[in-house]
C-alpha cells in the first residue's frame, strides 16, 4: 500500500492522509477542528488520539449547526 | 483512550471535563447529567406535561429521546415552516420527527404555517417589512409565537427547547460584542412563566454540541442531515466556529463562558429576566390574544396586515 493510505470523508469530499498519525493530527492537517467534527471508523465513534492505520476509512460528521 | 468507568475503548473524550467514556457509559452519562441539570435548575418534575420543540434535527430528537428514557411526559411540537420547497427541507424534517415519534409511541403535534396562516415563512418574509432579507427574523418570531401559543392553549407546564451550550455561547458572544443587555438576559436555563408566556426550559444547555451529536449517533437516531438553507453563512455559525477554535487551544473556554454567565445572571447583573417587552406592557393582541407591546396587534399578527 502507498503511504497515503487513509481516506477521510466529510460530506461529499474525500481526502487522503498518511497512516501512522493520530486522528487529531490528520484533522489539523486538513484544517478541521476536533471540537466541531466527530469521526466514525468501522461504524464506531473514535477519539482524537486514535492512530490511523493503512486502509482506514474515516467518516467525519460536522456537529455544528447554525440558525 | 480508555473509558474512565470501565477501561474499555472510549468513543468520546470531553476535554473540558477530563472525561473519556465508552459507548455504554456515555449513553448512561448524558441522560444522568440531564437529570442532574433538571433538578439543579428546578426545571420540571415527572408530574408535569412537557412540550418539546422538535425540528427533526439531532439536538431536539436527542432531547426528546432522553426525556423519554427518563420517563418524563413529553409531547413534541413540529412547526412546518414551508422552507425550501424544491428540496423539501421542511417536509423531510417533518418525516424524521414523525418517524421518531411513531417508533417510540410518542405524541407529535404539527403546526403547518402555510395551512394555518395561508403563507409559508419565506413567502411572509418576501412581502413583509420585517422580512426584507431576513427570513430568520420572521422565522424566529413565528416559531416563538406558535410554540408559546400551543404550549399555553394545550395546557402544558413548560415548553422545552434543545439549545445546547454552543448555541447559548454563540448567542452570548454575539450580543456581548453588541453590548445588547436586554438580549443578554435571554441565555437563561429556565424562564418562569409570566402572564401570556409559557415557562421555558433548556435541559441541554450545559452540553457541548458534539456531545448531543454523539448521543444521537450512538443511539442511532435518524435526524435530518442537512441544514436549513437559510442557516448557511449565518452569524451564529461564524461565532460557533470561533468559540471552538478557542476551545481547541484552551479546553473548557465555552463551558466557563456559559457557567460564569449563569452565575452573573443569578446575581442580577443583567436586566429583568423577561423574554420580551410584551410581559411588561400588560396588553393583549386583539387577534390572537397573546401579549403585545403596543397597538392592537402583536408583532406576529402585524406581519399579516402589511
Ligand atoms: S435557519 Fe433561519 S429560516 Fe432556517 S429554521 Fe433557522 S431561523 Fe428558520
Ligand atoms: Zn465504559
Ligand atoms: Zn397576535
Amino acid at each position: 500500500m502507498s503511504d497515503n493510505s487513509v481516506t477521510i470523508i466529510l460530506k461529499n469530499k474525500t481526502y487522503q492522509v498518511n497512516s501512522g498519525i493520530p486522528l487529531h493530527k490528520a484533522l489539523r492537517f486538513l484544517n478541521l477542528n476536533t471540537n466541531t467534527h466527530l469521526a466514525v471508523r468501522d461504524g464506531m465513534l473514535i477519539t482524537e488520539d486514535e492512530m490511523l492505520k493503512n486502509g482506514d476509512r474515516i467518516e467525519l460528521i460536522a456537529v455544528i449547526s447554525g440558525g | 483512550m480508555r473509558c474512565r468507568k470501565c477501561g474499555e475503548k472510549a468513543v468520546i473524550n470531553m476535554r473540558q471535563h477530563r472525561l473519556a467514556l465508552c459507548k455504554e457509559h456515555f449513553l448512561e452519562w448524558l441522560p444522568e447529567q440531564t437529570e442532574r441539570f433538571i433538578r439543579k435548575y428546578d426545571m420540571f418534575s415527572h408530574t408535569d406535561r412537557l412540550l418539546v420543540a422538535v425540528s427533526g434535527g439531532k439536538d431536539s430528537l436527542a432531547l426528546w429521546d432522553v426525556l423519554w428514557k427518563l420517563d418524563y411526559q413529553a409531547d413534541g411540537l413540529y412547526v412546518h415552516l414551508g422552507i425550501d420547497q424544491e428540496t423539501g427541507y421542511s417536509d423531510r424534517s417533518e418525516d424524521y420527527a414523525r418517524k421518531f415519534a411513531l417508533e417510540r409511541n410518542l405524541k407529535l403535534l404539527v403546526v403547518n404555517v402555510q395551512e394555518q396562516f395561508g403563507e409559508s415563512i419565506p413567502q411572509i418574509a418576501a412581502r413583509s417589512r420585517r422580512g426584507q432579507g431576513k427570513v430568520c427574523s420572521v422565522c424566529g418570531l413565528a416559531k416563538r409565537h406558535i410554540f408559546n401559543q400551543t404550549a399555553q392553549a394545550q395546557g402544558y407546564s413548560a415548553l422545552l427547547t434543545a439549545h445546547n451550550l454552543d448555541d447559548e455561547a454563540a448567542f452570548l458572544l454575539s450580543n456581548t460584542l453588541d453590548w445588547s443587555l436586554p438580549r443578554l438576559a435571554r441565555g437563561f436555563a429556565v424562564l418562569p412563566a409570566a402572564p401570556g408566556f409559557a415557562r421555558k426550559v433548556k435541559p441541554f444547555c450545559r452540553f457541548y454540541e458534539r456531545e448531543t451529536a454523539a448521543y444521537a449517533i450512538l443511539r442511532e437516531i435518524a435526524y435530518v442531515p442537512d441544514e436549513c438553507p437559510y442557516a448557511i453563512g449565518s452569524k451564529q455559525l461564524f461565532f460557533k466556529e470561533d468559540l471552538n477554535r478557542w476551545e481547541d487551544e484552551m479546553p473548557g473556554t465555552k463551558l466557563r463562558f456559559y457557567l460564569n454567565y449563569l452565575a452573573a445572571l443569578d446575581e442580577g447583573v443583567f436586566p429583568e429576566r423577561q423574554e420580551e417587552d410584551e410581559v411588561l406592557s400588560g396588553k393583549l393582541c386583539s387577534r390572537c390574544g397573546q401579549p403585545t407591546t403596543a397597538g392592537e396587534l402583536c408583532a406576529f399578527c402585524r406581519m399579516f396586515e402589511e
